[in-house]
């Protein structure tokens, strides 16, 4: 006992008094650890691991108490790298990261005979510990009622009846869990259980457990007989049906789609229009130069260019939140397995399938539901493959120069676009469950859990936290490319061309005549040609000449070489770009896109061919569905698999593909005589 | 639910062999490591078990929770019928110990 004091002396001064929170998966542990620790959370990952949690404080007390959330388990016999770590962490034998002082186990009341056999475990860790008994009204709802002082004498600790999701109990909780943290608790008692003896361990090592669990819980469950229909097993029959649950996927992924479209449109405008008022403020208050320049062209248009898409980022993690909550996320898993077994993916990789047609970046977060590693990691790969968002004012360039009157033309390249973002993706996920990460993948075992309302409020919060992530992990990244690019297409730079200084001397004499109007067009005429000059004297524009003997093949010119180099970070950028180089003016591609579509099409060669020819603008096509093009989602990348070489590797083999895709459609068209 | 009571002795099936809403005793899950997380959900030797619903992949239910499950997997669950409804805890709730009341007449707090 005296030793036992002196070792929590010492953690004491060594810091906060930590408190582990852990329970089964859907037993509400998440939103009760939300309620408690509010907007104080933060996400991080445990230290040389993937694997995620959450830490905030609980707030109101002297003493300072530190929460972690730790993933959600059935037991701490460890089947996937979250319960490793999780189970290791409680057991006090994580290389890295201490055992925490003390445990709240949340307990789904409903399901009493499985959720006793993790608390059972924990309690013989001989950590503190704090029965969270949370859904005791779902237990009510079939026909149960479970006596907290009863379990409280059978497990030989507090045990606090709750209901999280209605913030009922959470006083309780909070209360018993500063009592925990105060210096003198330990003279609080415990009157623990035996640990549970094995008898049979070599055949099933968690039958005995179980047949304790059983025996508890008929001891302090009280059945009233006043069950209420089962909601669940109703929906389920449609939800879970093989062609009514498919059918009923596809409609709720096309609300969400529609939702995403819809309502991010209205931030994304406004985002958009707050970084246009704060270039234009900058250019008109801060001297012509390099600086004003880089703060304007290469900051707040890059960032800017960026952050556009954070509102369907945070919608799409809202909605997918929602989905979960309402435990419908794994009846979708469930009616796609079989399916998804084909190409050797599990059911619960269907979700960030689709979820990438709007971004990959939510996308690959979402990957996190599926346990096996090398599903996982194939899934990741192969989801930039998608046709996202960003993609979008790309295909719409192409199909008006190939269509440019002609809608159901330019509707069926869309769709062919999309098409050809699925089947590679499909292709590539086969071709690498059977090549570089083989083995079959895990067979489903998944939990359906009982279907709820969800709560909006911690939707949001979801989503909020994983946009934050984002935000934080991309924005550096973003930043100092935003920079580079930006220099690359500055310097070195270059005397302004005598035709545009002699059409700008012109335009400030009819000006001065008080032709203002014509002699706006001029000088817009002459900073147009000004600005293409500049780009193809840069680094930039040295670069697409160095790079266009490799993608010449490919039927593009130096100037579609700078679209390429300048869209690394963001594919979108090329639209700009190629409104740059090809003089239309930067302005064309906000103010009339037709302007610049027609001068794409009148673009020519030296020798008066067009450039965009049928096969070039099929050939670009193919490229910018199949090219990585997106710094955002290699940072994600990095940071869901735990190293640059997979985000490396996926630069590399979608480069490869998107470049010998193209050189076939382009070759290829031109053998059959279509130029 | 066709789970009259039957004479013949009790004999092991296979977890997919059950029928629809039956229900049946585990007496067997092969050892193997890729069962283990379906044993710490329950599915594990002595416990109770229903199939919600047949196919590839199927539904059962333990204790209160049900589950997804790969038909590949549950072909390596051996169980044995209940002889009655009566004997099946998913029907009916845990068998009350001997020192509670009588079940309708507390009614919750």
């Amino acid at each position: 006992m005296i030793e036992t004091i002196q070792n929590k002396e010492i953690k004491e001064n060594a810091g906060p008094f930590r408190i582990a929170f852990i329970g089964n998966p859907n037993c509400g542990k998440t939103t009760l650890f939300n309620q408690l620790t509010g907007l104080r959370a933060r996400t991080a990952n445990f230290a040389g691991t993937t694997v995620e949690h959450k830490v905030g404080s609980l707030g109101n007390s002297a003493r300072n108490i530190q929460l972690i959330d730790l993933p959600g388990m059935y037991s701490l016999t460890a089947a996937t790298p979250e319960e490793m770590v999780a189970s290791e962490i409680l057991r006090g034998i994580h290389p890295k990261i201490a055992q925490p002082d003390a445990v709240v186990v949340v307990v789904d009341a409903s399901n009493l005979e499985r959720n006793l056999f993790l608390v059972s475990q924990v309690l013989e860790t001989d950590l503190p510990c704090i029965i969270a008994l949370n859904m005791v009204d779902l237990a009510r709802d079939d026909g149960m009622y479970v006596d907290p002082e009863k379990l409280h004498l059978e497990m030989g600790c507090p045990v606090i009846p709750m209901i999280a999701r209605k913030g009922e109990g959470i006083d309780e909780l909070r209360t018993e869990m500063l009592a925990l943290a105060e210096p003198d608790a330990l003279n609080f008692h415990w009157s623990r259980p035996e640990p549970v003896k094995c008898d049979a361990c070599a055949s099933c090592p968690y039958q005995s457990r179980f047949s304790y669990t059983e025996e508890v819980t008929a001891r302090v469950v009280k059945n009233h007989g006043l069950a209420k229909p089962a909601v669940t097993e109703k929906l389920d029959r449609v939800f879970t049906h093989p062609f009514l649950g498919v059918v009923s996927f596809f409609a709720v992924m096309a609300a969400i789609f529609f939702l995403i479209f819809r309502a991010a449109s209205i931030p994304m405008d406004l985002i958009d229009g707050a970084f246009a008022s704060v270039g234009d403020f900058l250019t008109a208050h801060m001297p012509e130069g390099h600086l004003r320049s880089l703060l304007v062209d290469g900051i707040i248009g890059g960032v800017g260019g960026i952050l556009i898409f954070v509102p369907q980022i945070a919608i799409l993690f809202f909605a997918l939140a929602l989905l979960d909550e309402t435990g419908y996320l794994s009846r979708a898993a469930f009616v796609m397995d079989k399916l998804m077994r084909h190409i050797g993916l599990p059911g619960n990789a269907f979700v960030p399938l689709v979820s990438a047609h709007a971004c990959a970046i939510p996308a690959i977060m979402a990957t996190r539901v599926i346990s096996d590693r090398r599903d996982r990691l194939v899934t990741i790969l192969v989801l930039p493959l998608m046709t996202c968002s960003a993609r979008i004012p790309v295909y719409a360039m192409i199909s008006a120069l190939l269509f440019p009157h002609d809608a159901v033309k330019a509707a069926l390249l869309f769709t062919g676009a999309y098409g050809l973002g699925i089947v590679a993706a499909l292709i590539m996920a086969f071709v690498f469950k059977k090549t570089i990460l083989p083995g079959e993948s895990k067979p489903l075992i998944m939990e359906l859990p009982v279907y709820k309302v969800p709560s909006i409020r911690s939707g949001m919060r979801y989503a909020l936290d994983r946009t934050l992530v984002f935000i934080r992990q991309a924005g550096t990244t973003i930043f100092v490319i935003s920079v580079i690019l930006w220099f690359l297409a500055t310097f070195p730079t270059s005397q302004a061309p005598e035709k545009a200084l002699a059409l700008a001397q012109q335009a400030e004499t009819m000006a001065a005549a008080g032709q203002s109007d014509q002699a706006e067009a001029l000088a817009y005429q002459a900073a147009t040609m000004t600005q293409q000059h500049a780009l193809s004297h840069s680094f930039a524009g040295q670069l697409g000449h160095i790079i266009e003997p490799v993608v010449k093949p490919l039927g593009f010119d130096w100037q579609i070489g700078i679209g390429i180099v300048s869209s690394f970070a963001a594919r979108e950028v090329i639209v700009s770009t190629l409104a740059i180089v090809y003089g239309v003016g930067e302005k064309a591609v906000e103010d009339n896109t037709e302007s610049l579509y027609d001068s794409l099409r009148r673009a020519t060669r030296k020798d008066g061919t067009p450039i965009f020819t049928t096969a070039t603008s099929v050939s670009l096509l193919i490229f910018y569905v199949l090219a990585m093009q997106c710094l955002p989602t290699q940072v994600i990348t990095k940071r869901e698999t735990g190293s640059w070489k997979w985000a490396l590797f996926q630069l590399g083999y979608m480069s490869i593909l998107a470049y010998s895709s193209a050189l076939v459609a382009y070759q290829g068209l031109r053998a059959l005589g279509v130029s | 639910m066709d789970t009259s009571p039957t004479d013949l002795p009790p004999e092991k099936i296979r977890l997919d062999a059950l029928e629809r809403g039956q229900c049946a005793i585990i007496r067997d899950v092969e050892d193997e490591t890729e069962l283990d997380r379906l044993k710490s959900m329950g599915v594990c030797k002595g416990r109770y078990i229903e199939l919600v619903k047949h196919g590839d992949p199927l539904i059962i239910k333990v204790f209160a929770s049900r589950i997804g499950l790969s038909a590949r997997l549950a072909r390596r669950v051996w169980v044995e019928p209940c002889a009655t409804v009566e004997r099946c805890w998913l029907r009916i709730g845990p068998p009350l110990s001997p020192g509670l009341p009588s079940p309708a007449s507390q009614p919750p707090a």
